[in-house]
């Protein structure tokens, strides 16, 4: 278990994954591994004593959006955000483990022949999205203010993951690597990303973390 | 179909009384119909004697009506007697009002609560007897014989391969990319360990295989579950892949899926997105309820207007609130206009990855409500889209708290199955010969009897007719009519139904006669039999609530004399 302050979080983006909030560099031999058929992975450390893991987990929601925000515009790519279904649905379950958010958008950039069209009846579809979602926090109190016991610990392999995800419905390639970069450098500097689809290395600032 | 006019419960009874079948209290009848026995006071025995020259004699003897009984008693002992018969106006268009026997019984079958055995029953508020705030669903199913498969889709993310729920068929549209399959460790879904099991979680609720010793019961019994997911693994996915899915249960073809075998009854979508209702969703709504399915969807967990959420706030769809088991609101739960009932969501037992589990939210009210509907339709598979929204605004209790927007409140299944029409117990139907003695065997068989028995009924014998006793429906009135009616198959058992048939009726008595032709005509064509008891002229009381009970014919007990 790692002792460090503030809560440390792993996020994966697929392609991307997120890590985070090692207060030193040197511990990250420490950063698991992926295993299994786990496309992403998140770990964090539970303090009940201070922010809780609702806050933490709305905080987070925001930070990995607005970093896929920054990314895209930096990257030339106009984003669209979708309606999603069930973005939150769960948020309000007494189960803390499916605690979670996710929020879409659509990818205009044309020169990936990434484009949106929308029908006559409103529909809108994309060719690619970036998917960002945020799950597996345990929650300290249900939304209906049911305080729940937690304990101080790593919680990788809880059952929902952090993600942020670029796909496309056509096969198309996507830059897969350099928009990982861009969303890692726009992250603070506590979130790690793992990218397990691609070259199973971590990034931090927007640079591949070598470990020791 | 054979109409018989009120006269014929009374002239075949008048046949029956001629015989000497029955006894206790009076059958009363309209003036009209006034017998020789009430204008005189007087019976006319007709007493078959064996000579003892071997001859057979016939003699007549007029009785005083209430000594007829000791009469016959005395004349059968003599041996030379071999029959005593009453003399009637068997050809006479006044028939004799008799006695009904006091053997006959109406019995009691079905509305009793119906228990499970799963492990977590317990945990299920929303099928305890009695609840003022919850569905009281166990009461519901003692009415259901859930002898009719009905369909559901269930539109949603997380399918898994459990005991607790059997998917008939199944497919995934997740932006851009369809298959049919659609378990969560199926190859083309490959979702990994950790996935949403959101949708397999509705399903339970929804339809969960009861008694099987895990788990929980479902609020419906004998569905064909349809996995529809457009959520993907993590839970989440776009409207528009819910509207293709909403097409595709309801029997369109979509691109890259193989059609359904044969359409749902029912969708549910414990789905919810902030936004008005898109025009692709609202057709797509309309398309399934255009081909008579009904559309139910959970409005939403994010304490705000309901309105603002899709599906539940487009038109034609059944937008489900939640609530506590206590009866209060959940606090999370959308209100508002387009809410159309409420459900317990909160604290819902479910079976996740082999353990037990609680969950909270609209998506489990919504599929509560779904499997209640479905219940009903597997006794009315007939129910519209729109008949069973009307039948849902009529079967909502008050909530156990002050707030507003939570439509008709809180669904009463037992409400809900009387507005659909499901009867709460049947009658059985018994032999009018109840009770016959023995010594009238032949009188059954007399010329007369029988010939009065053919030109009236239609039948050969007395041992064809059998009684439907209103005693035991349970609020009787002057005004009111004992009657037995028949509806088409999968309606609801009202005389006032459109495809009801009037069989036979009787105004202010509790008890009327029908005929095996009666019977065998209406079960061949799968039509329902019911009794009623109500004001048929204005349709005043008659509901299956407390005045129509099924009528079963499967149970009747011919007596000896019969066989």
């Amino acid at each position: 278990m790692l002792q460090t302050l503030p809560t440390p979080i792993l996020t994966a983006l697929a392609g991307i994954a997120l890590s985070g909030c090692l207060s030193d560099v040197n511990k990250l031999s420490m950063l698991p591994e992926p295993t299994g058929n786990k496309p992403f992975l998140v770990g964090w450390e539970m303090r009940t004593s201070d922010t809780s893991a609702k806050d933490a987990h709305k905080k987070l929601y925001r930070r990995y959006n607005k970093a896929v925000d920054v990314a895209a515009a930096k990257i030339g790519w106009t984003l669209e955000q979708r309606v999603l279904a069930n973005a939150s649905n769960l948020s309000t379950t007494s189960d803390p483990e499916r605690f979670r958010s996710a929020s879409s958008y659509s990818i205009n950039a044309p020169d990936l022949g990434c484009e949106i069209t929308v029908s006559a009846d409103d529909r809108v579809t994309p060719n690619c999205i970036v998917s960002v979602n945020v799950g597996g926090l345990i929650s300290a109190e249900t939304p209906e203010g049911v305080k729940m016991i937690t304990a101080d610990a790593w919680a990788f392999d809880q059952s929902m993951a952090h993600f942020i995800r670029l796909q496309s419905s056509d096969n198309r390639q996507l830059p897969v690597a350099e928009f990982s970069k861009l969303v890692s450098a726009n992250l603070p500097a506590s979130i790690f990303l793992y990218k397990p689809n691609d070259d199973k290395t971590w990034l931090n600032n927007g640079n591949v973390v070598v470990p020791e | 179909m054979k109409h018989f006019n009120k006269a014929f419960a009374a002239s075949t009874l008048a046949v029956l009384t001629g015989m000497g079948v029955f006894t206790g209290s009076a059958f009363t009848a309209t003036p009209i119909e006034a017998s020789i026995q009430q204008i005189t006071g007087e019976v006319r025995l007709i007493i078959k004697r064996e000579l003892p020259s071997g001859e057979i004699n016939y003699e007549k003897r007029m009785v005083p009506a209430d000594e007829a009984e000791t009469r016959e008693a005395l004349l059968l002992q003599d041996p030379s007697v071999l029959l005593v018969e009453r003399d009637t106006l068997a050809f006479s268009p006044i028939p004799m009002v008799s006695p009904i026997p006091a053997t006959s019984q109406a019995l009691l079958d079905g509305g009793d609560p119906v228990d499970y055995s799963d492990p977590d029953y317990l945990n299920q508020p929303y099928f305890k007897a009695d609840e003022t705030y919850n569905s009281r669903l166990s009461e519901a199913h003692g009415r259901i014989r859930f002898t009719n498969r009905i369909r559901i889709g269930i539109i949603d993310g997380g399918y898994v391969r459990s005991p607790e729920v059997t998917y008939s068929e199944g497919s995934f549209i997740h932006f851009g990319s369809t298959s049919n399959q659609f378990y969560n460790d199926d190859p083309e879904i490959a979702c990994g360990e950790g996935a949403s099991t959101h949708g397999d979680q509705v399903s339970q609720i929804a339809a969960a295989n009861s008694n099987n010793g895990i788990g929980i019961a479902g609020a419906t019994q004998n569905a064909d579950i349809v996995a529809a997911s457009a959520l993907g693994c993590f839970g989440n996915g776009t409207l528009g892949d819910a509207a293709d899915q909403i097409r595709w249960l309801s029997g369109a073809t979509i691109s890259g899926l193989s059609d359904i075998s044969e359409p749902v009854n029912i969708i549910n979508l414990s789905l919810t997105a902030q936004t008005s209702c898109p025009t692709y969703m609202q057709d797509s709504v309309n398309y399934a309820l255009d081909r008579g399915i009904t559309v139910v969807a959970a409005a939403g967990n994010d304490t705000n207007d309901a309105a603002n959420y899709a599906p539940a706030n487009c038109d034609g769809v059944i937008a489900v609130a939640a609530t506590q088991s206590d009866g209060s609101i959940a606090s999370y739960s959308n209100l508002g206009a387009p809410v159309s009932v409420s459900a317990q969501g909160s604290q819902m037992a479910v079976y996740i990855d082999g353990r037990r589990g609680i969950t909270s939210g609209t998506s489990f009210a919504s599929p509560l409500v779904a499997g209640i509907i479905a219940a009903a339709m597997s006794e009315r598979p007939n129910l519209t889209p729109a008949e069973i929204a009307t039948i849902i605004a009529g079967s909502g209790k008050p909530l156990n708290d002050d707030v507003s927007g939570f439509g008709s409140g809180i669904l009463d299944s037992m409400i809900f199955m009387d507005g659909a029409g499901v009867p709460r117990e049947a009658v059985t139907a018994q032999s009018a010969l109840s009770g016959e003695r023995e010594q009238y065997q032949e009188a059954l068989t007399h010329p007369a009897a029988a010939a009065f028995l053919q030109a009236e009924t239609g039948t050969s014998g007395a041992c064809e007719l059998y009684q439907a006793d209103g005693r035991f429906l349970e609020s009787q009135g002057a005004d009111d009519s004992i009657a037995v009616f028949s509806v088409g198959a999968g309606e609801p058992l009202l005389p006032t139904d459109s495809t009801a048939t009037l069989i036979n009726s009787t105004p202010g008595e509790d008890r009327l006669i029908i005929t095996q032709a009666d019977i065998d005509e209406a079960s061949a064509s799968g039509r329902q039999i019911g009794v009623a008891n109500c004001n048929l002229t204005t349709g005043s009381n008659c509901s299956v609530k407390a005045n129509v009970k099924a009528f079963d014919p499967a149970k009747i007990t011919l007596p000896a004399i019969c066989s």
